[in-house]
């Protein structure tokens, strides 16, 4: 039976790590310090994030990526400022499973399509980021950073994604990120039922049950946590051993340290 | 040296760090030379069928692998790597495969509408225990899946399933020749053991 997924997800600008609150970005470490007080074995899957928002390097990136990788045996979907197939190729060969893709699926289509006839739609992931403008009442999908209103709904945006070809949704609340408030549920539970393609909650994680209602209120097939503290030290067993104690399907938060002695 | 194959469809770096970190040399190659001078190799795969089975021909790579097959070298698919072992896909048009497996390549049909596509993420996995490449494992194993295609073949050649929506061929084998539908490289490790199982073969 497939299982949830536990998700970190890890922003670098420049050469530094960032925690977001609202999109706006505060600088947590560099890659040492990440190495040194991250358990990447006690995670089901990243999602490593380039948030330069001046001339981002795609190369840069992915020499950090490279490095990374080393270290961590789980799944990594890697993005930011992606435009072209090169682009894709240049993540994958410095360790990628996945390809994250945002603005580009609102501003160059046909690239997505491009990209998904060749490396297939598993590999593409779209990261929408949804905030309530202000002056409406209803949520819209922002580009750019959060910055350009794109006019469209979420629903919307997530089935013309998923018609381009993507294959998984990492959907951010931009209004919940770094807040602890919780996802936004309503917002989860609308493009899950949207779309065919799995749907990763992300933006509010503050206490281990918003993990839980993303997945049996939301329906999301994965939740997402990026603040930090909730992976440092044995946090993220105790995640783990709550999500599974409230039912859900979890990966045991043990196995993949009792076959240390087969290695 | 263990030759992973270099055909600019895989997560060649990704298969590159699990074996350095379980200490087994290895290569990123499609060099012939290195190839046929390989103990082992291994095909990664991320991408569509027939794409990639173009990519091989075009770099020369299809008959130093039905050489390498021929020869009794042990060859290990991972994912579109392991589709690609087979005779044939319907993914995007009929493609021929490496044809080392008797078995068709076709889309996944969850039998369950509430079941999302493609297939991404651990799912529990029941092992067959005298496969050499689960020596020492329990029988059942969470792995990590990403895929919307896989492989169609005969019960002799299973050696792994997984559930959903039915069953999926989660891993296979035929004398030398090895297929993983899952990722060892990026399931933790329990996905290390199997590779060190198959570098050690």
């Amino acid at each position: 039976m497939l299982r949830n997924r536990l998700v970190l997800s890890l922003m670098m600008r420049n050469d530094l790590f960032v925690n977001s609150r609202q999109f706006e970005l505060n600088p947590v470490g560099n890659m040492e310090t990440i190495l040194q007080y991250l358990h990447f074995d006690a995670i089901d899957e990243l999602v490593f994030l380039n948030v330069t928002r001046e001339s981002p390097s795609v190369d840069a990136f992915a020499n950090h990526l490279r490095n990374l990788g080393r270290h961590c045996f789980v799944p990594i979907a890697a993005g930011g400022a992606v435009r072209t197939i090169d682009d894709c190729q240049k993540l994958l060969k410095a360790g990628a499973d996945k390809i994250v893709i945002n603005t580009a699926v609102v501003e160059d289509p046909a690239f997505v399509e491009q990209a998904a006839h060749h490396f297939g739609s598993q590999c593409l992931v779209y990261s929408m980021d949804v905030k309530k403008p202000r002056r409406s009442d209803e949520q819209q999908v922002y580009t750019r950073f959060g910055t350009e209103n794109t006019g469209l709904t979420p629903v919307e945006m997530a089935i013309r994604a998923e018609n381009l070809g993507i294959g998984e949704i990492f959907l951010t609340s931009i209004d919940r990120d770094g807040t602890c408030q919780g996802y936004d549920i309503a917002l989860v539970s609308d493009v899950v039922k949207a779309v065919g393609v799995p749907v990763i909650a992300s933006g509010g994680v503050g206490e281990f049950k918003h993990m839980v209602e993303g997945i049996r209120d939301g329906g999301a097939n994965a939740v997402s946590a990026a603040n930090l503290f909730h992976f440092i030290g044995h946090s993220l067993r105790k995640a783990k051993t709550y999500v599974r104690e409230n039912g859900l399907n979890f990966p045991d938060p043990l196995w993949n340290f009792q076959s240390d002695h087969k290695l | 040296m263990i030759a992973i194959i270099d055909y600019d469809m895989g997560n060649t770096q990704s298969v590159t760090n699990a074996l350095d970190h379980i200490g087994f040399e290895n290569e990123i190659t499609r060099d012939p030379d290195r190839i046929a001078n390989s103990e082992k190799i291994i095909l990664p795969g991320v991408g569509a069928f027939g794409t990639a089975m173009e990519r091989l021909q075009s770099y020369g790579l299809i008959g130093l692998l039905k050489d390498a097959q021929r020869s009794g070298k042990h060859i290990l698919g991972i994912c579109l790597g392991m589709q690609l072992l087979g005779t044939k896909s319907n993914e995007h048009g009929e493609h021929t495969g490496l044809g080392f497996i008797q078995g068709d390549v076709k889309k996944l049909e969850p039998d369950d509408s509430a079941l999302k596509l493609p297939h991404i993420g651990w799912n529990q996995t029941a092992l067959n225990q005298e496969s050499p490449i689960f020596a020492d494992l329990p029988d059942t194993g969470d792995f990590y899946y990403v895929h919307n295609y896989s492989l169609h073949c005969s019960e002799h050649n299973v050696i792994a399933t997984c559930q959903y929506g039915g069953m999926i061929v989660a891993a296979v084998a035929e004398d030398n020749v090895y297929g993983a539908q899952f990722h060892p490289e990026k399931s933790q490790d329990t996905g290390l053991s199997v590779l060190k199982n198959f570098c050690q073969l």
